[in-house]
């Protein structure tokens, strides 16, 4: 019996398909959630699905079929077929990746998924109450088995898995958060998480009103991630084309200052994969370097509207990054806790006015300090108001210590420094 | 009402798991199709077919499971897992949910005309995206996406209650990014749960045009934006917002119990504070009994039926969104606010349709009363913090007034005040309530649901602009 993704290729091909491509998710998840110091809820989902793109003469035909049958295929693509049929053209589509598909290597760990996942939670959350009162968060892990295949003779087979840890703990109204996250066991310490976010809140503790006014601002890793990520979605051909991004032509040009060097890496972090959506292999792509914009993430047709080769980043209709990295500096993270300013230990709400100028707010939460002489003061209610291409042009410094980040609010696992930057504008409620 | 999915899969789920103290089982089918049409040309056409099975069990603590293998052995399989994690020892006196009628009902929410094929909701995007290139504004760039789907549910627990809902949702957003040089963007959504009756009533090639031809304007003619104390009057669009952000999610019960305090934050209202003054006369309402809206339902996912929630009434904390699990914990019944946004999601606590209340003034006298201050109709940037008290609204269309009449468009006023502060500045409401469509994100793995936002327009007295 023919497997089901080559049964895929075959049944779109004989009805009228250009590209197809078929690519299978096997996946198991299991999450823990902790809040007011006890477990809330314990889940697990199992899946199996098929997503299936067809091209047809440059209409593009996007389905997934749970738990797929070669009925429910046939159905699908008769469906797709007849749906293009009504469909206008897609002049700029450039195909899907033709190649030989020689992949880099990720790091898999099997065991992640049937680890016992309960004594890690009381072990974090027992390491963060030893400094706080309160602590909530979340414990997940998942394995996935993807098989793709497409018209193109992309045959291929991955298996990736992910952990992490994200913790927040607090005392009356202060608050600290730490994360964690991995692709293997070996390389998880969550206990750390838990302490870091302990310690946050202890120093956060009985918090003075911010004041408005222009600041330095130094930013922990938890903090910075939210931003980078804003910058590495803007970098998408996608979000360049559709006026969300503050990037337009910038190819080449100088967005941020000389100590920012940004790498989309698919093969090293949480979201690391060997293939894109295409069957394109997945590597690192310097999107910036020292400050100046060197390519956006592209797909096949993107890149071809581009003039330019993909960088493994499909999504089909919208290339994204998978995980970033951001060079260290050459200043230890306690050498830039000397400066004046504010120090942000995380913020969420990151919104935007206009997505291509890039003027946004966003929101302190968790601990935020306001530093003088050595000495900090923790601080609350203030928000920064600002431009985002503003502040990569006031980056002034990294710390040479570097951090993963991934949490409920930052999707885009980034690996990277402490920052500190001149001139943010800070303004608050009354 | 005959389902296209195999009901007795749910049962057999209950049946199996002996010896549980509560069992709750959840089978959902959506039909769901999205385009998406950027600068001109369709992207792409996308359809599926989702369906699977959830189970939620509690026996000292909580197990849910979810499966996408509609078999025996999968269900089995889902079952015994989450009976295991549910059976834990982590909690002092074993997690209870509060108690509930029991409900045997079917109940559709009404389509009176099917969704079309391709073709023409293809025609009906490119005719929203002629009267947009008909604005003569400098489009920069747009994108619009139009969503369509039927959700078919069944819902059975080990209490008894049985309930089979069908329900049509039909939603559209766009983006636009207006002038070569100077820039403005505006963002809109619409949705409506029901069939293809509702885009006409929509008008998105009339707000499309008008919101491009304002960019325009502002781009060319937009004046600074005054500073300092003055009165606002907000329209719909921003008092609706403001009911979700500053009064819907703060009246969650799970935040104040902290069950999200990791991710969607706590609330800045805590349990003892129903019943205490927050400011003003306002009433803000959350009912997802609302006729064709957004957000609507008859029973949530636990099975309880809708009913009209009071948040806030004569400015005060009146009623907090309830499931059955937070009920319990606060010794209280659910008033049926449990939502999840697939099979695979926990039913949380979310809302429906939030909005102020309407008061009796014309929008007129709202003006009338304003001698030197800002008009807010339409908004970009916004956020709040995780506590739900420090807010911040920016105005995309907005305008000044002078001595009661509406003058030049102003670039960008910005309204940041704590909710306190904004409830007890509302000095008048108008009488023109308005609806409008939203995805409200909450919940951990993230749950977006379809909601309305609403109110009328509002006046605030001596508000700080900055």
């Amino acid at each position: 019996m023919m497997e089901i993704e080559a049964y895929t290729i075959k049944k779109g091909k004989e009805l009228g398909a250009d590209d197809i491509i078929a690519k299978s998710i096997l996946s198991k998840e299991r999450q823990i959630r902790f809040a007011k110091n006890h477990i809330s809820i314990s889940k697990e989902w199992t899946s199996k699905e098929m997503e299936i793109f067809m091209a047809v003469d440059k209409r593009l035909i996007f389905t997934a079929i749970d738990e797929p049958t070669e009925e429910k295929i046939d159905r699908s693509i008769q469906k797709g077929i007849k749906m293009a049929e009504m469909m206008e053209k897609k002049e700029d589509y450039g195909g899907i990746y033709k190649g030989e598909g020689k992949y880099g290597k990720i790091i898999y760990d099997p065991e992640i998924i049937n680890e016992e996942m309960i004594p890690i939670v009381r072990e974090t959350m027992d390491a963060a109450l030893s400094k706080t009162k309160e602590v909530a968060g979340v414990l997940y892990a998942f394995d996935e088995k993807i098989h793709l295949l497409s018209s193109e003779g992309i045959d291929s087979l991955d298996n990736r898995s992910g952990i992490y840890f994200s913790l927040r703990a607090f005392i009356n109204d202060a608050s600290g958060h730490g994360v964690e996250c991995s692709t293997s066991l070996k390389n998880f310490h969550p206990r750390k998480a838990g302490e870091e976010a302990g310690e946050i809140a202890k120093m956060a503790l009985n918090p003075k009103e911010g004041k408005e006014g222009c600041y330095d601002v130094i930013f922990h890793p938890l903090a910075f991630a939210n931003l980078i990520s804003c910058l590495a979605s803007s970098s998408s051909a996608f979000a360049v084309d559709s006026g969300i991004s503050f990037l337009i032509n910038k190819l080449n040009e100088k967005v941020a200052t000389n100590v920012l060097t940004l790498v989309d890496d698919g093969l090293y972090g949480l979201n690391s994969r060997k293939f894109d959506d295409e069957g394109a292999p997945t590597g690192k792509n310097e999107i910036i370097k020292d400050g100046v914009l060197q390519t956006y993430l592209h797909n096949t047709s993107t890149a071809k509207k581009y003039g330019k080769k993909t960088t493994g980043n499909a999504g089909i209709v919208a290339p994204h990054p998978w995980n970033v990295v951001v060079s260290p500096g050459n200043k230890s993270k306690e050498k830039l806790l000397e400066e004046n300013g504010i120090y942000i230990t995380n913020v969420w709400y990151t919104r935007f006015q206009n997505y291509r100028t890039g003027d946004f707010s966003t929101i302190p939460r968790d601990g935020i300090f306001l530093m003088k002489n050595g000495k900090m003061k923790s601080i609350k209610n203030i928000r920064i108001s600002d431009n985002l291409p503003r502040i990569f042009e006031n980056l002034e410094y990294l710390s040479k210590e570097r951090r993963w980040i991934y949490w409920w609010e930052t999707d885009v696992p980034s690996f990277l420094p402490y920052a500190l930057v001149r001139d943010v504008k800070i303004t608050r409620s009354r | 009402m005959k389902l296209n999915i195999d009901e007795d899969l749910a049962e057999f789920a209950i049946d199996y798991a002996k010896n549980v103290d509560y069992i709750e089982a959840r089978i959902e089918r959506t039909d769901g199709n999205s385009l998406t049409y950027k600068n001109g040309v369709l992207e792409g056409a996308s359809f599926g077919e989702s369906e699977g099975m959830s189970v939620r069990i509690m026996n000292g603590g909580i197990g849910f499971a979810s499966t996408n293998s509609l078999s025996k052995k999968s269900i089995r399989a889902i079952v015994d897992s989450a009976r295991k994690m549910a059976s834990i020892d982590d909690i002092d006196e074993g997690m209870k949910l509060a108690g509930a009628k029991i409900v045997e009902d079917s109940w559709e929410g009404p389509m009176k005309i099917d969704f079309p094929n391709v073709e023409e909701k293809i025609e009906f995007l490119r005719e929203i995206d002629r009267a947009l290139l008909d604005s003569k504004a400098a489009v920069m760039a747009r994108l619009i996406q139009l969503d369509d789907s039927i959700n078919e549910k069944y819902y059975a627990n080990s209490e008894g209650t049985r309930i089979s809902s069908k329900i049509p949702r039909c939603s559209l957003f766009y983006l636009i990014s207006i002038g070569k040089t100077d820039s403005e963007q505006m963002s809109r959504q619409y949705g409506n749960s029901g069939g293809w009756e509702f885009v006409n009533e929509w008008k998105v090639e009339r707000d499309i045009s008008r919101d491009a031809s304002i960019l325009q304007k502002l781009i060319e003619k937009g004046k600074k934006p005054p500073r300092g104390k003055m009165d606002v009057i907000l329209n719909p669009m921003v008092t609706g917002l403001v009911a979700h952000e500053s009064c819907g999610h703060p009246c969650e019960a799970d935040r104040i119990l902290g069950r999200e305090a990791a991710q969607a934050g706590k609330s800045f209202i805590k349990e003892d504070m129903l019943g205490q003054k927050i400011g003003g006369n306002t009433a803000v309402i959350d009912d997802p009994l609302l006729p064709n809206s957004y957000g609507y339902y008859k029973y949530d996912d636990e099975g309880i039926g809708a009913r009209k929630r009071y948040l806030m009434k004569n400015g005060k904390i009146n009623e907090f969104l309830q499931n059955r699990e937070t009920a319990f914990l606060m010794n209280t019944n659910s008033n049926a606010s449990a939502r999840a946004s697939s099979f695979d999601r926990e039913p949380i606590v979310r809302m429906a349709n939030t909005y102020i209340e309407p008061g009796d003034h014309s929008f007129e006298e709202l003006l009338e009363g304003v001698k030197y201050g800002v008009y807010m109709a339409s908004f970009m940037e916004w956020n709040i913090d995780d506590k739900r008290y420090n807010q911040k609204y920016v105005g995309e269309e907005a305008y000044l007034i002078k001595n009661g009449e509406i003058g030049h468009l102003i670039k960008h006023p910005v309204l940041e005040i704590t909710t306190p502060s904004f409830y007890k500045s509302i000095d008048a409401v108008g009488n023109d309530l308005e609806f409008y469509a939203a995805t409200c994100g909450k919940g951990d793995p993230i749950q977006g649901i379809p909601v309305w936002t609403g109110g009328p327009s509002v006046r605030l007295k001596e508000v700080r602009m900055i």
